[in-house]
């Protein structure tokens, strides 16, 4: 602990990973309690999974047709609220062909991503810090489109709490008592969707997920309320990524894979001994 | 004031389904009104269309003076069935307090708002209770809650008792009553019209067409021809009086 303290001080390329991966808990914790309440985790895998064509498509352009200034960061961002208002759009309209047309947008996401990646000379490189992400790489100009990304994430999703809450718990009340329910819906898979983006560099896209669902699926099993859920989950979710950063370093490993691990496994113990708990709490009564 | 009107209604799903045809009554502020008749008669699509759920194919519905969409954050709705995962991260309060949404109030006057409404039905200790943890007729009970926040002028409900047992139903009942007493406008659709005769002063008969008795001369004939098969009447438990119907055997 102490030398990866240490090479915080050294490295500037640390310091821009861990202050990348505290804005980015930000974000999380707040849509995360969203998307595990609202029961939304597949569609935000979908999400997640379609912005390796914006990834790909970006950096293909970059390399084969020289506009340098499209990062492949604001791909993924057109992509992910395209892909968002997509997806929202199919699941309030096309309820009973759901899970179909998200699968199949899901895989041509990725089917798209891989493509464009295959015509750009590094392919194999850009494709795997893309999946598995790589926080070394972030850079200051990252680290301020990512302050803005959470900022705007925080402030939707903690300012407009009474609507979403309502929207999430009972969509029917809500609209009867006057709230535009798909508005605040596609709102929160567009929240959902900046969230992926920000969480890519840090876990890649395949790890998204686990970031989505692990920390307010950890934080649900101490709070009851949502609002409890979303204060405990940005704690939960900067802790992961903080450790995972300083075992990866430590052990040199990759840090995505790192950071993932250390939260499903805190997880799986928290439920464990929740459901211990549960038991000898029942037994007592 | 007249709290709901109806002039010559027709509703209905598709062309070829019309479930409500031309129908007109008026409900007047403070009544207690009991909307009954046999399924697929046309109760829950009167209420959609009170609710701006629905929109007549003719006629015209008024809500406190005012179409039903313009009005319908002055009436409290309780459904048949409400979707909320057990699960939910959701006490009884944050609940409640969602009845306020749309109101133009403080986070600090929707929390006052919400305990009040909570003590009124009795439940102001249950602060963190999930909905799923409450008995059936105290979710009833929290759900009036949510509908009262936000100090409606009418009250609808679709079968609030469904599924509770007597002795919750009864004190569902003397809640409305006591809500009624209070100067609310209640329309509730029931199936049981013996429970609810004796807290109702009229009962409206919806198959189709709609008929609208004061609740002393709910004959059985009346009763018959409004469940389109032969019925008897129940002598009620509370007022001993023939309110009540139930299907002739044999």
């Amino acid at each position: 602990m102490l030398e990866f303290l240490q090479a915080l001080t050294q490295y500037n390329f640390l310091g821009y990973a861990l202050a990348g991966g505290l804005l980015a808990s930000l974000s999380c914790g707040v849509v995360s309690a969203y998307v595990v309440s609202r029961r939304l985790t597949y569609l935000a895998g979908a999400i997640a999974h379609c912005v390796l064509a914006g990834l790909g498509g970006a950096r293909y352009a970059q390399v084969r047709w020289g506009i340098l200034w499209l990062d492949p960061l604001y791909g993924a961002l057109l992509t992910a609220l395209l892909a968002a208002l997509i997806i929202g759009w199919v699941s309030l309209r096309a309820r009973q062909r759901e899970d179909s047309i998200i699968g199949s947008l899901w895989a041509l996401g990725m089917a798209g991503g891989v493509l464009f990646l295959a015509a750009t000379p590094g392919y194999e490189t850009d494709l795997m810090n893309y999946l598995f992400g790589n926080i070394l790489l972030l850079d200051p100009a990252s680290l301020w489109l990512m302050l803005g990304l959470a900022g705007l994430v925080l402030i939707l999703g903690l300012g407009l709490y009474p609507e979403l809450l309502a929207v999430c718990a009972d969509e029917e009340f809500a609209r009867l008592r006057g709230l535009n329910t798909e508005f605040y819906y596609l709102l929160l898979l567009a929240m959902t969707s900046l969230t992926v983006v920000l969480l890519s560099s840090l876990v890649g896209l395949v790890l998204v997920i686990a970031l989505l669902t692990l920390p307010a699926a950890l934080a649900s099993l101490m709070a009851r309320r949502l609002r409890g859920i979303i204060v405990i989950s940005i704690i939960a979710c900067a802790l992961f990524n903080f450790s995972g950063l300083c075992l990866s370093y430590l052990w040199d490993l990759p840090s995505g894979a790192v950071t993932v691990m250390v939260a499903g496994t805190v997880y799986l113990c928290a439920l464990l001994v929740s459901k211990i708990l549960k038991t000898r709490h029942s037994d007592g009564s | 004031m007249q709290a709901i009107e109806l002039r010559n209604v027709s509703a209905g799903y598709s062309e070829n389904t019309l479930v409500l045809d031309n129908i007109s009554f008026t409900v007047q502020k403070g009544e207690f009104l009991a909307l009954v008749g046999p399924n697929g008669g046309g109760k829950s699509t009167l209420l959609k269309i009170l609710l701006a759920l629905l929109k007549p194919w003719r006629g015209e519905a008024l809500v406190l003076g005012q179409s039903p969409l313009k009005a319908r954050r002055r009436v409290g709705y309780l459904p048949q069935q409400v979707n909320i995962d057990p699960d939910f991260p959701l006490t009884i309060p944050e609940l409640v307090t969602m009845g306020c949404l749309g109101l133009k109030l403080s986070a600090a006057a929707r929390r006052e708002r919400a305990q009040a409404a909570l003590e009124q039905v009795g439940l102001g200790g249950e602060n963190r209770k999930r909905l799923g943890e409450l008995s059936g007729g105290q979710r009833q009970k929290a759900l009036i809650a949510r509908a009262l926040a936000a100090e409606p002028e009418i009250l609808l409900l679709d079968e609030p008792t469904a599924g509770l047992d007597p002795k919750a139903e009864r004190e569902f009942f003397d809640l409305l009553a006591l809500l009624h007493g209070q100067g609310l406008t209640i329309l509730v659709v029931s199936h049981d019209l013996s429970f609810v005769s004796p807290y109702v002063g009229k009962v409206v008969c919806v198959k189709c067409q709609v008929m609208v008795h004061p609740v002393g001369e709910l004959a059985p004939e009346i009763i018959s021809h409004l469940y389109g098969r032969p019925m008897r009447p129940v002598l009620h438990h509370i007022s001993g009086q023939a309110h009540g119907a139930a299907p002739v055997k044999g």
